[in-house]
């Protein structure tokens, strides 16, 4: 009877989610400070995250900075808070823009099948032949250097996955009868795919998604590290770093800070995406 | 078996193709013109078109294109603008110091991360299996130029215990000279009984390994775990409970053998995985490898020099792939069949 | 009296649950003694299978058994895991519903079954090889010294049943149970293992449990017969007596569904005119024409269809009879425009329907409606009933919005549902009741032809006979065509008037049922008709009525 989760509606397995599974409420806790953090980081800060203050430069934490003071004598906590934002629109931007490419191509793909299919699972295959991380930076190089370029790689480099996904699951939707009565009708190929293939075919698609989206915030930060991502003014934790990196054996939390975030928000989201599985694929909690 | 073989290797020429084409597109249709890297900031009309000359960026751009192709062909990507060599032979040359940071990540990643994977499974739902996953979940958040900072500022900055850089000592290297035959320090310092040497390269890698294999430690122990709680739901195992097999062999003959096999796929993506941090992890130990090569040369606006390693790169993941690829087939009797 | 094998006492299975506890198998006892069949029945949920993994104590850890079970004398409830182990393999041994997935596709037979025997009973390689060396000739399997070398994959479905069986026979156990052992098999397969388990109980003494769904696998097989229904024991009585005199209205409900010959429990609209002189003159409804279709595979083109030729004329159903592989999938999709014909013509009302003209192919879509065997894969489950029945109607015809609602009303009405459930979607229906849903999509176009594809096949066998009823209740009031394909011959003597019977491709039979059926000329036909059980109905009116 190990089957019997699936007979729950997913809303019936959502609030099991959060009466039993406390990983997934400490996600969603995570995530909903930072969301916080980020609409609320002017009421928040004591300090403006720009201000430049060489008096105070380099200070440890304290009372007057929590998390002490860059060498510009930049407030660290208030710079930390503002860059939520940039992270939290990083994976939504980067999600959203793979999704926008990747959907429509699985879609033809998957359903038209055939030499169609080939021609576009080998150009899927071509991105994926570029082990992640190496094609955005390359991307990055040749667009030049900034946040929105970054992201831009990232969902190029990203897509693939998503019209493979999609791809497998409308070609075991296209099996259904439903879409063989439709075809058989002579219905219009476009309406199949939009009416009946593409709404029963997304949830892998929405699951990887949600998986996905701790990994390009991840990345995002990893490209601003090595300087290919976003530049100053720009808040960003792994620029932050970045930043740091030649002084930071001697004044540890220009860098600690940051990073603890980036780690804290990754965490938080993976959590909320493994929770939105067990939602959305019943017979993947079944296995736990 | 052969006609596989061959019909993976032509499909492999044609993602090679696609990848060219791909690196010639980044390197000469998108904006930030080779040309204005090269000269700097005010270039005059005379210099540019001298330059354009001499890249051939002047013939149409199909032409260029096919030009690109045949050079690539013979493993010519031009001259790299910071050391002045073939990008080819800086590649070759960092190469062995790339696969053995890797390769040793991999290792570690699947010698802790099968055996941990394994153990959660059986012991599913108690606390094992609960530490575990926690652990794994935290490891995978963890950016990985953060984790290697904060190594360094514990073991090379606050105890002092492993150096902070590099691969190997120089002050050890000058007494100790061994000849570079693998092109694994591990190895050819042993071959050259330089023990001295021997353990100022484990001193070097442990760090950046250790960086490098965390996360995908976490990803292996995961996937190590689910498959083999799928397999042990698998009817044939149910019949060999049937049967009354002790559990014990359940477990570590049956499932085990059922997981490995499908693990084999895992491994080829974790590769690439560990390609692409390494490119960080090199960076940040200053590793003299092919991914702190590539930083180098964006740093350094060295266009020609990013472009060819991002060839090369591609095409040993592709390798690795079908090595991994070739290998399920022979192991899998239904695909051996047809 | 010999003492039992298998004894069950008061068994209960109840799942722990997070919202509430599922009690699986209620209070059950039950005894098989040695050269005795048990033929447990009961629908899918109903606790048999539940039941056969407590006997041999392999419940999941989230459920509690309590009661007894004693094996060959030994008690399987509340005993060492060890002790158990031992019992498993050795007392009593267990054949499961899919042989196609009992075996680990990665290792060849011989190694997986050695190394089972070796770590189960500690046997030798070399005691273990000759022993099954000798049971596989035992159940009769081709080449039974090659069959240790090949992999799962290189066998059949009936092959690895009888692999699987001879496992069960190597081991000497006393008891065996077999849970839906040849449901995953083809009727001939089917009748093929089912007099190989009737030899070997004979032969070797076995008390073997047999678990099904199927009242007419039971009915040929066992000694005695036992009803679950959610959980329960319901009923128990040896064949005869059980079958001809049931006590409860459950049991007297699934004979009477038993698809059996000569049963007269429905009957097809009979239509006129049925001479073969008359059939010629008529101008016919569906014509097919030495209809061809072949696929490329690795040893030359396989045949799918070989010269397929037939007419169905207005109002009559034509079943066509094949088992998985003859060929009836490719007829029906090419029928529907899904498959292109290799060659031949198709001919619907007089126009040639296989050609690719759009406006010709459009008409005739118009006519021809289907409904397919799966009732839960044809209805899309993210779209309303209203939505699912009217998409024929909105995509082919021009008719306005409330000359649609009025025809979807009548349509939904016509199959024994209410008006008040269009607004709902699929999940919330039972698979009978989609299935309604299906043919009330399939009508609402007024067709002149439905073609059903096995339209009962994925249903409970008490709803089977509902479906039926209504098919044929449709047929007369609106005087449709059917297309039916089937593997069941039992369905074709209720739904059809004639049969085509397809067997790799060609049609080696044809005429009206009652004839092919009392006088089948070709061998093949012969042993379709001998797989369909035969036995004497009960006075099944129901009591009370």
């Amino acid at each position: 009877m190990s089957g019997r989760g699936s007979d729950l509606s997913w809303k019936e397995r959502a609030l099991d989610l959060v009466l039993y599974n406390r990983l997934f409420v400490v996600g969603l806790l995570i995530t909903a400070v930072f969301l916080l953090l980020a609409l609320a980081a002017p009421i928040l800060t004591p300090q403006d995250p720009l201000e430049i203050d060489f008096d105070t430069k380099l200070e440890a934490p304290g009372i007057e900075h929590w998390f002490g003071t860059d060498v510009l004598g930049r407030d660290i906590f208030s710079r930390v808070i503002y860059a939520t934002r940039t992270s939290l629109l990083t994976g939504i931007m980067v999600v959203t823009m793979a999704l926008m490419i990747g959907l429509p191509i699985g879609l033809i793909a998957g359903y038209y099948g055939g030499r169609i299919d080939n021609f576009l699972m080998r150009i899927a295959d071509v991105f994926l032949a570029f082990p992640p991380l190496l094609l955005p930076i390359a991307i990055t190089a040749a667009l030049g250097p900034g946040l929105y370029n970054a992201l831009m790689a990232l969902a190029i480099s990203w897509f693939p996955w998503y019209a493979r996904i999609l791809r497998a699951s409308v070609i075991s939707v296209k099996e259904e009868l439903y879409v063989k009565s439709s075809q058989a009708m002579g219905m219009n190929p476009l309406r199949i795919m939009l009416r009946h293939a593409l709404p029963n075919s997304t949830t892998p698609v929405i699951v990887q998604a949600s998986m996905d989206f701790g990994y390009t915030i991840l990345a995002a930060a990893s490209l601003s590290f090595i300087g290919m991502g976003a530049r100053p003014p720009t808040l960003e934790w792994g620029l932050m770093i970045s930043n740091s990196r030649a002084i930071f054996l001697e004044y540890w939390w220009t860098a600690f800070f940051p990073g603890a975030a980036i780690f804290l928000l990754v965490l938080g989201v993976n959590l909320l995406g493994d929770g939105i599985r067990d939602i959305l694929d019943p017979n993947y909690s079944d296995k736990r | 078996m052969f006609k596989t073989v061959l019909q993976r290797l032509a499909m492999m020429a044609l993602i090679l193709i696609g990848v060219m084409t791909i690196t010639f597109f980044l390197s000469r249709v998108l904006p930030g013109s080779p040309v204005e890297l090269m000269l700097g900031s005010k270039p005059t009309a005379e210099q540019i078109a001298q330059a354009e000359e001499e890249l051939g960026l002047n013939k149409p751009l199909i032409e260029q294109y096919f030009i690109f192709l045949g050079d690539a062909i013979r493993g010519d990507f031009g001259t790299s603008l910071i050391t002045g060599q073939p990008v080819t032979a800086d590649v070759f040359v960092r190469a062995t110091a790339t696969f053995e940071l890797v390769t040793l990540a991999l290792l570690l990643s699947l010698s802790i991360g099968i055996p941990l994977g394994v153990k959660a499974a059986v012991r599913k739902e108690q606390w094992l299996d609960h530490s575990v996953r926690i652990a794994s979940v935290a490891a995978v958040a963890v950016p990985v130029f953060f984790l290697g900072l904060l190594l360094q500022v514990i073991f090379a900055g606050k105890l002092g215990l492993l150096p902070l850089q590099g691969r190997i000592d120089s002050d050890v290297l000058l007494d100790h000279f061994f000849p570079r035959i693998s092109g694994f320090y591990l190895v050819d310092t042993l071959l050259a009984g330089e023990w001295a040497a021997f353990a100022s390269a484990v001193r070097h890698l442990l760090l950046p390994v250790l960086t490098l294999s965390l996360a995908s430690m976490a990803t292996i122990i995961r996937v190590t775990r689910s498959m083999m709680i799928e397999a042990l739901q698998e009817d044939y195992i149910r019949s060999v409970r049937a049967y009354g097999v002790p559990q014990k062999d359940i477990y570590y003959l049956y499932a085990l053998k059922a997981t490995l096999i499908p693990l084999l796929t895992v491994v080829g993506l974790t590769y690439g995985f560990m390609l692409g941090g390494s490119i960080i992890v090199e960076y940040i130990f200053d590793w003299p490898g092919v991914g702190g090569y590539m930083v180098e040369a964006l740093l350094n606006n060295d266009f020609t020099a990013v472009m060819g390693v991002t060839f090369f790169v591609a095409f040993a993941y592709l390798l690795i792939n079908l090595a991994i690829d070739l290998i399920y087939q022979a192991v899998d009797p239904r695909l051996r069949a047809s | 009296m010999m003492e039992p094998a298998l004894e069950v006492k008061d068994l209960e299975v109840t799942f722990i649950g997070r919202r509430e506890n599922f009690e699986a198998v209620r209070s059950v006892s039950l005894s098989i003694c040695p050269g005795e069949i048990l033929g447990l029945v009961g629908e899918s949920g109903s606790g048999k299978s539940q039941l056969s993994l407590a006997c041999l104590g392999l419940t999941s850890e989230n459920g509690e058994v309590s009661g007894s079970v004693s094996v060959c004398g030994q008690e399987v409830i509340g005993t060492d895991k060890e002790v158990i182990r031992q019992i498993r393999g050795q007392s009593i041994a267990m054949i499961f519903q899919n042989p196609m997935t009992a075996l680990n596709p990665f290792f060849r037979i011989g190694e997986q079954l050695i190394d089972m025997l070796r770590l189960s009973r500690e046997q030798t390689r070399e005691k273990a090889l000759g022993e099954l060396e000798s049971a596989f000739k035992d159940v009769a399997l081709p080449d039974p010294e090659g069959a240790l070398r090949k992999y799962p994959h290189q066998f059949s479905g009936g092959q690895l049943q009888r692999i699987m069986i001879a496992l069960a026979l190597t081991c000497r156990a006393k008891v065996l149970i077999a849970d839906e052992p040849t449901t995953a098999l083809d009727v001939t397969t089917q009748a093929q293992i089912i007099s190989l388990l009737k030899r070997l109980v004979e032969e070797h003494q076995i008390a073997l449990l047999f678990i099904t769904h199927d009242m007419g696998v039971i009915a040929e097989l066992a000694n005695r017969i036992a009803v679950m229904r959610r959980g329960e024991l319901i009923e128990e009585g040896d064949r005869s007596s059980l079958m001809r005199q049931p006590q409860h209205e459950y049991t007297r409900l699934l004979l009477a569904s038993v698809p059996v010959l000569g049963g007269n429990s429905a009957s097809p609209p009979k239509i006129e005119a049925a001479t073969e002189d008359m059939r010629d003159l008529e101008k016919p409804l569906l014509r097919v024409d030495q209809l061809c279709k072949s696929y490329p595979s690795r040893s030359g083109a396989v045949k799918a269809l070989d010269k397929v030729d037939f007419r169905l004329m207005q109002g009559e159903c034509t079943a066509l009879v094949g088992e998985s592989g003859s060929g009836k999938t490719t007829l029906a999709m090419s029928l529907l425009h899904l498959i292109r014909p290799s060659s031949g013509a198709i001919y619907f009302d007089g126009v040639e329907i296989s050609s690719n003209q759009r406006k010709k192919l459009q008409a005739a879509r118009r006519n021809i409606s289907v409904v397919f065997q799966n009732p839960y894969s044809s209805l899309n489950p993210r779209m309303r009933i209203f939505d699912i029945v009217s998409e024929p109607l909105r995509v082919l015809t021009e008719l306005s919005g409330d000359e649609i609602e009025q025809r979807v009303v009548k349509a939904i009405e016509s199959v024994d549902l209410s008006r008040d459930q269009l607004g709902r979607f699929p999940h919330a229906f039972s698979g009978g009741q989609r299935q309604r849903i299906a043919l009330a999509r399939a009508f609402v176009l007024e067709p002149k032809l439905i073609i059903l594809d096995e339209p009962t096949a994925a249903l409970d066998v008490s709803v089977q006979a509902q479906v039926v009823e209504l098919l044929n209740e449709l047929r007369a009031r609106t005087n449709v065509a059917y297309f039916f394909i089937t593997h069941d011959l039992a369905l074709v003597e209720r739904l059809a008037n004639r049969v085509l019977v397809l067997y790799k491709g060609e049609i080696i039979e044809r005429g009206t049922v009652v004839d092919v059926f009392a006088n089948p000329k070709h061998a093949y036909t012969r042993s379709l008709l001998e797989s369909v059980p035969r036995f004497e109905l009960p006075n099944l009116k129901p009591t009370e009525s």
